[in-house]
């Protein structure tokens, strides 16, 4: 159990970390870097558009070799890249523009070179929620199925509850702090913050690897699905028989099938 | 057979275990570029009938991505004083949403299942398909209110004569008024969020699980951007007969581009209900202790199954 523990820290920091920093990121772009809304609207949706496109890449990895426990630790390494490179954008004046005179119509917008600082951060943190995004909650998972065998049959719904429910926790926990410092504060300490907590979020995860059930990866599931489609392709004209005369081959399927067979459907009549 | 399978001619997978001269090598090792058990067919086509449900994720986040956006922009320019010395933040109007959500979730776990599994019989109360449903709808009924705010807020800017204050002007307004469209979004991402999750854990084969996740976070992503176009095109189209997204959100029409939102998700919803009515679920063997015996100790005798499968679907 002590291993659920740590994965949730990581996860708990990890969530502070990247809630804390986005959330009020619509604030940072239009009133630090002077961006006009539609403008900083569009950067956010296309942030989180990539943000989340990245874990469809990291799942794969993590299921096809690299298997979960490293696929979140690069991935939150990468993570930690951007936020220190957004710190330094916040906190040093050359990065960001100079704030505006009070009631001054004409804000001085960010330079073209503050704003490549700005998506080169944000580029490190959507490579890194490819990493993380896909694999901690299977990761989680894992740990429980492995630890108690009886479990694993019965559905995980009261589990989902309950992670749902500790990550809103730490959204809460970043909407209300991390929000606070950045508004009252400032921004160098607004998102250092986050940046700290995901630190401790890398460490912690690191720190438990001799106590986590690594599942190894089970061969990418993506060559599997491209073998089928090849393979349905291929016999296009063949005519399908009764179906118990279908190729089955249990031992080929022992690793991908440990909870129990997919049985044939389409059953006509 | 379901007509949404027949729709996607789905059966044709089924060729791809179609056992024909060379596919098994001398070794008894199948080629598998030529040959695939029915448990891989079977993993191809899970995939394949989950996607359409996955896809009515989008519209929900798409729906729900102006409230880090333009909903703070609004909240910027209302009362947000809740003791003399004490302002809150725009961005943590977003609390509200966690509230919600955190409300929502233990009341569901603790209460809520108790008291519909005594109705349905079923040990999860709702299925998850119907969990996401309810939130969908839950979730329209967000952007419906955001849509009468929004409408009121310039009403009272008109009426306060501080349309075209300057930046940092503060209507006569409180920013609670705010608080019904994210906590309502809260509870829709309690039912919409968790139920899609449990669906996709569920009926992904085991070992794409990770995969399937990914899948789940692909909808953000595609909804995030959809977020995007929609703005865009809004922005692009309404540029000329008064724009409904300037920067001044007094002289724009936010409220219409709320409507607009709803009317997609009243879509979306239809076409959730039409994929949900027709979803064929995992068929996956009985797992009893004794049948998981059968299963490890049973290896290369493939009947026994194949005529279990057949008693099952009669």
């Amino acid at each position: 159990m002590a291993c659920l523990c740590t994965t949730a820290a990581n996860d708990f920091c990890d969530r502070l970390a990247s809630v804390g920093f986005t959330t009020n990121l619509i604030s940072y772009l239009t009133l630090q870097l002077h961006l006009p809304l539609v403008q900083a609207s569009n950067i956010i949706t296309n942030y989180n558009g990539t943000a989340n496109l990245t874990p469809l890449i990291g799942g794969l990895i993590a299921d096809s070799f690299a298997g979960r426990f490293w696929t979140i630790t690069f991935g939150s390494i990468i993570y930690q890249l951007g936020m220190v490179c957004l710190t330094l954008s916040a906190a040093l004046p050359s990065l960001h523009p100079p704030p505006c005179a009070k009631h001054a119509a004409d804000c001085q917008r960010a330079s073209s070179y503050q704003i490549s600082v700005l998506y080169l951060s944000l580029l490190c943190t959507s490579i890194g929620t490819g990493g993380t995004r896909p694999c901690t909650m299977a990761f989680g998972a894992d740990q429980l199925e492995l630890n108690d065998a009886h479990s694993r049959h019965k559905p995980k719904w009261s589990f989902f509850n309950l992670y749902f429910f500790a990550v809103e926790l730490a959204k809460l926990a970043a909407v209300t702090a991390v929000v606070y410092i950045q508004d009252n504060v400032g921004w160098g300490w607004g998102i250092g913050v986050p940046t700290v907590a995901m630190v401790a979020a890398v460490i912690i995860f690191v720190s438990g690897y001799k106590l986590y059930i690594r599942m190894p990866p089970g061969g990418s599931p993506l060559v599997r699905l491209a073998q089928v489609a090849t393979a349905a392709y291929k016999k296009r004209n063949a005519v399908v028989p009764d179906p118990s005369l279908l190729y089955e081959d249990k031992e080929l399927d022992a690793g991908i099938s440990t909870t129990g067979r997919l049985l044939h459907t389409d059953q006509l009549k | 057979m379901h007509e949404l399978d027949l729709f996607f001619h789905i059966r044709f997978f089924d060729n791809a275990a179609i056992v024909t001269d060379g596919d098994v090598l001398p070794s008894g090792q199948p080629k598998l570029w030529r040959l695939s058990t029915v448990h891989r067919v079977e993993e191809l086509k899970s995939i394949i009938r989950m996607l359409p449900i996955c896809a009515a994720g989008i519209i929900l986040v798409t729906s729900a991505s102006h409230n880090h956006s333009f909903a703070i922009q609004q909240a910027r320019t209302m009362d947000r004083d809740i003791t003399p010395h004490f302002k809150i933040p725009p961005a943590s109007m977003l609390i509200f949403t966690n509230v919600g959500m955190l409300l929502t979730l233990a009341f569901y776990d603790r209460v809520l299942v108790r008291v519909l599994r005594r109705f349905t019989g079923r040990p999860n109360g709702i299925t998850h398909l119907q969990r996401t449903g309810v939130g969908l709808t839950i979730a329209m009924l967000s952007n419906v209110v955001a849509a009468v705010v929004e409408r009121r807020r310039k009403s009272v800017a008109a009426a306060s004569g501080l349309l075209d204050a300057p930046k940092g002007a503060t209507l006569p307004m409180s920013v609670f008024w705010l608080v019904p469209q994210y906590a309502i979004h809260g509870v829709a991402n309690a039912f919409m969020d968790v139920g899609r999750m449990e669906f996709l854990y569920d009926q992904a084969p085991e070992s794409m699980r990770s995969t399937a996740t990914a899948l789940y976070w692909l909808t953000f992503s595609i909804g995030s951007y959809l977020g995007t176009l929609l703005v865009t095109i809004v922005h692009d189209k309404t540029r000329r007969s008064g724009q409904w997204l300037p920067d001044n959100l007094n002289r724009g029409k936010l409220d219409n581009y709320y409507w607009l939102v709803v009317a997609l998700e009243v879509v979306n919803l239809v076409y959730f209900f039409i994929c949900a009515k027709y979803y064929t679920f995992k068929p996956l063997e009985m797992v009893s202790g004794e049948e998981v015996e059968l299963h490890h100790h049973g290896n290369g005798n493939g009947t026994d199954d194949a005529k279990k499968q057949g008693a099952s679907f009669k």
